[in-house]
């Protein structure tokens, strides 16, 4: 008989292989990063460009001349665009953050050749038409409107006000009237200053040849048109003066919390200890809040917290929902599980299952071609390679009880942590 | 084409290796037969609460969770009306630790009064943040409840009532875990980076000597046939209306099963779509319109949801939606339309091959259907269906008593 009590070796696993991918410049100086992956015959490329709400004048201008480029181009009708993507049953994602508008497709290579040139006619001539975007505004309002009746909308808004100052390109300052505000011949200038093939990041990953190679140049390779921007705008933060907020939802069951704070970037030599430091706190299912707040008071469905970096920012928040009898008692045991981690020492036993989590996870992370290529995305976006996560895997396996604790005293003082809670006032 | 070996341990257990060497790690999946449809109508919401108390620590083991991501692991499970299913990945060094865990609990749970107190309020929550806390988020409870009059699919696996939840006890509990969790009443799916041989040889070690149990014979009341339309207002705090329509449709093994799913990809899979472009492009009468199928193991539905764009009325709505359904039945769709849906469903089997844990997922419930060479048949079924049987298929579906249809409208203020 097995004792099973006996928990079966374990192996270490902190030898993770990062792939180096390929690169390559267009002629018109784009840059392309490859991941030659997998066996299945199919490729994923992200087109990314400096065309993020960093770069708009006005509310909603930069998302949603990302999200019309679908609308209707030079040599293809809105409905010829999604005909030639879902006769091939390719994939066609169009989004766009702070800093970024992306462009993304999937294929077989099969079809690579017709999808890339409907892709370049979509990137490089859309046409926003004036019917299908006004269809599009009026279906998208009545989105941001249901959305905007969510609590955790609520929250997530007003945190990221108070954070940055609502001037500020990170915070989200979106309302219902924009939508009427808009025009299309916004869309039209954003997407001629902002689209620049010149400045464009462009990552490739699957089973691609050489061919597929020159078929990219070929149909973005082109020169001309605006050159990289020598210098971006650049927007001071000014977060809250208080600490403590409150948005007003009176029918509300639950209210949504976000606590946290502006903090380092992904270079700073601080960061990948505060990631640990985060994933103690609430960053896995066995984390200090989950532990605490879900598994032993029930008081909410999951806590987490994470560090959240954009490319001149980052912040670290701890994100929920929990009933709204229970919310002062649950902002309770946050602040007390904070303190905690500032005065006591993280054990042993507990920082291994971190350390061994977070390799797990990062190995994770890059397997298989759709995460490699989701990995190193967010690795492009920082301006960074896999480097970056080789030197966490170092920090993970280095880092000592001590040296969270200063973090955690550094990084988390309560009086520097904003609070925002959004649901019904008790 | 999806390459695995099939065993069946002395106690029942069927074992299904799947090995992809591309990954580091490996998946060991293991499905229980036991969803909301087999749960007694007056404690609904048992299986789920059930899977949530399977993390509360085993027989032999005090904690599930601590001693997976010692090793790297992760893990999750869902419950469905048909199945309760769950996983974990570990890097491949550290698969042992995987069987460990998961036949512990197939053994037998640590029942305590403590982890039932803290889960019930747990799912109390989840029922508050998936359902109740959310605009349209009652939608599902209450079509569900007017489309099936005898059939257990009637509720939604979180549970009819909050109360059913918060009444639950450990000696519930108890009954629920050896009727229904049992080595002969689940299937194992290894995955990635392991051969079938030590994949094998693991199973045998680890489940082998776990006990058969008596599990009783599945006695689910079958829907009647539904003979008259049937509707439901009802006014919420909501800033659009909105119309449900919903039709009972095959069983997930039935003859018509594929060519419904493909009519609903016709009429709502991609921009190219018909509800698409005709109802939300060009007639600007709705923000959002989809078409899909539950894809039950029992009849299930096929139903059309849409939320109303500001100023159109109902009855607008809701003809809009019925000529485009009128159409399916009266004209045979073009031989170009039928083949961009049957070219999608079979790209996306591509897609879908990368990732050894969806594949695990796949197999396992294919398994519990009958037999897991059925992922491998799913393209030739796309591929068989016809125009001709599409339109069939609509007149038998597409019916005013066979429809049961909700009518959501905001709350005049």
């Amino acid at each position: 008989m097995i004792d099973r009590k006996i928990s079966p070796l374990v192996n270490d696993i902190s030898k993770i292989d990062f792939l180096t991918p390929e690169t390559w410049t267009l002629r018109n100086g784009a840059k392309v990063w490859g991941i030659k992956a997998g066996t299945q015959d199919l490729v994923k490329i992200d087109f990314m460009f400096n065309a993020g709400s960093w770069y708009q004048a006005s509310n909603l201008v930069a998302g949603l001349a990302n999200a019309y480029m679908n609308q209707g181009s030079k040599n293809y009708s809105a409905q010829q665009i999604a005909e030639a993507f879902d006769f091939r049953g390719a994939y066609l994602q169009l989004s766009a953050d702070q800093q970024h508008g992306y462009v993304s497709i999937l294929t077989l290579n099969k079809y690579f050749d017709e999808i890339l040139k409907v892709t370049a006619d979509v990137i490089k001539h859309p046409t926003f038409p004036a019917k299908e975007v006004k269809t599009q505004i009026a279906k998208k309002k009545q989105w941001f409107i249901v959305e905007n009746s969510k609590v955790k909308m609520l929250a997530q808004k007003k945190f990221s006000q108070v954070l940055f100052g609502e001037n500020h390109p990170y915070a989200n300052t979106n309302t219902a009237s924009d939508y009427d505000k808009l025009t299309r011949e916004q869309l039209v200038q954003f997407h001629a200053e902002n689209y620049r093939l010149s400045e464009c990041k462009i990552l490739i990953a699957g089973n691609y040849s050489d061919e597929m190679k020159e078929q990219l140049e070929f149909y973005f390779g082109e020169e001309g048109g605006l050159g990289a921007r020598e210098t971006i705008a650049s927007y001071p933060i000014v977060p809250a003066k208080e600490q403590a907020h409150f948005v007003d939802k009176d029918d509300a069951l639950q209210s949504a919390i976000r606590i946290g704070k502006l903090v380092v970037n992904r270079d700073h030599p601080d960061f990948h200890g505060l990631n640990i430091l985060s994933t103690i706190l609430g960053g896995y299912f066995g984390s200090r809040l989950m532990t605490n707040i879900r598994e032993d008071k029930g008081y909410t469905y999951g806590i987490g917290s994470a560090i959240f970096t954009f490319p001149h920012a980052s912040y670290f928040a701890i994100v929920t929902e929990v009933g709204t009898e229970v919310c002062s008692d649950a902002l309770t045991e946050i602040y007390f599980e904070i303190e905690k981690l500032q005065n006591d020492l993280v054990g042993d036993d507990e920082l291994d299952v971190v350390k061994n989590y977070l390799l797990g996870e990062m190995l994770r992370s890059i397997d298989g071609v759709f995460a490699m290529s989701g990995s190193f995305h967010t690795l492009l976006e920082a301006g960074l390679d896999f480097s970056h996560y080789r030197d966490f895997v170092t920090a993970i396996t280095k880092i000592t009880p001590e040296e969270i604790m200063q973090l955690a005293q550094k990084y988390l003082n309560k009086e520097e942590l904003f609070q925002v809670v959004a649901g019904k006032r008790q | 084409m999806i390459e695995f070996q099939k065993y069946t341990l002395k106690n029942g257990l069927k074992v299904i290796v799947h090995t992809d060497t591309s990954t580091p790690m490996v998946a060991v999946n293991v499905i229980y037969n036991v969803g909301a449809r087999d749960e007694n109508p007056e404690k609904t919401g048992f299986a789920h609460l059930f899977e949530h108390l399977m993390f509360g620590g085993s027989k032999n083991i005090p904690d599930y969770d601590t001693p997976l991501q010692k090793v790297g692991g992760e893990n999750n499970a869902f419950t469905s009306n048909d199945i309760t299913n769950y996983y974990l990945t570990v890097p491949a060094a550290n698969i042992e630790t995987g069987f460990w865990l998961e036949s512990d609990r197939m053994l037998e749970l640590d029942f305590s009064e403590k982890s039932l107190e803290v889960q019930r309020n747990v799912v109390v929550e989840e029922f508050k943040q998936r359902y109740l806390n959310q605009p349209y988020g009652d939608v599902y409870p209450l079509m569900n409840s007017l489309a099936y009059k005898v059939h257990p699919y009637s509720w939604p696996t979180i549970g009819k009532d909050i109360s059913h939840i918060q009444n639950a006890t450990l000696n519930d509990v108890k009954e629920f875990f050896f009727k229904h969790y049992a080595p002969n009443n689940a299937v194992l799916v290894v995955s990635g980076n392991v051969d079938a041989e030590e994949a094998l040889r693991l199973s045998e070690k680890w489940f082998g000597d776990i006990p058969r149990r008596d599990v009783p014979e599945k006695n689910i009341p079958a829907e009647p046939v539904q003979t008259e339309f049937r509707s439901l207002t009802v006014e919420r705090d909501v800033p659009y209306d909105a119309i449900y329509l919903s039709f009972h449709m095959d069983r997930k093994l039935g003859d018509d099963y594929y060519a419904t799913d493909l009519l609903s990809d016709i009429l709502s899979s991609g921009n190219s779509s018909r509800l698409y472009r005709k109802l939300i492009v060009e007639d600007g009468l709705f923000s959002e319109l989809d078409a899909y199928i539950s894809g039950d193991v029992d009849p299930g539905l096929f139903s059309v949801a849409g939320k109303l764009i500001e100023g159109m009325t109902m009855e607008q709505a809701e003809k809009a939606i019925w000529d485009e359904l009128d159409k399916m039945k009266n004209t045979l769709v073009d031989a170009v339309e039928l083949q961009k849906v049957i070219n999608k469903v079979e790209a996306n089997l591509i897609y879908s091959e990368i990732g050894y844990l969806n594949k695990a997922m796949a197999l396992a419930a294919f398994e519990l259907l009958g037999d897991a060479s059925l992922i491998n048949t799913q393209g030739d079924n796309y591929r068989k269906v016809t125009p001709e049987k599409l339109r069939d298929l609509a007149n038998r579906l597409f019916t005013r008593e066979n429809c049961s249809t909700l009518y959501y409208k905001k709350k005049s203020k």
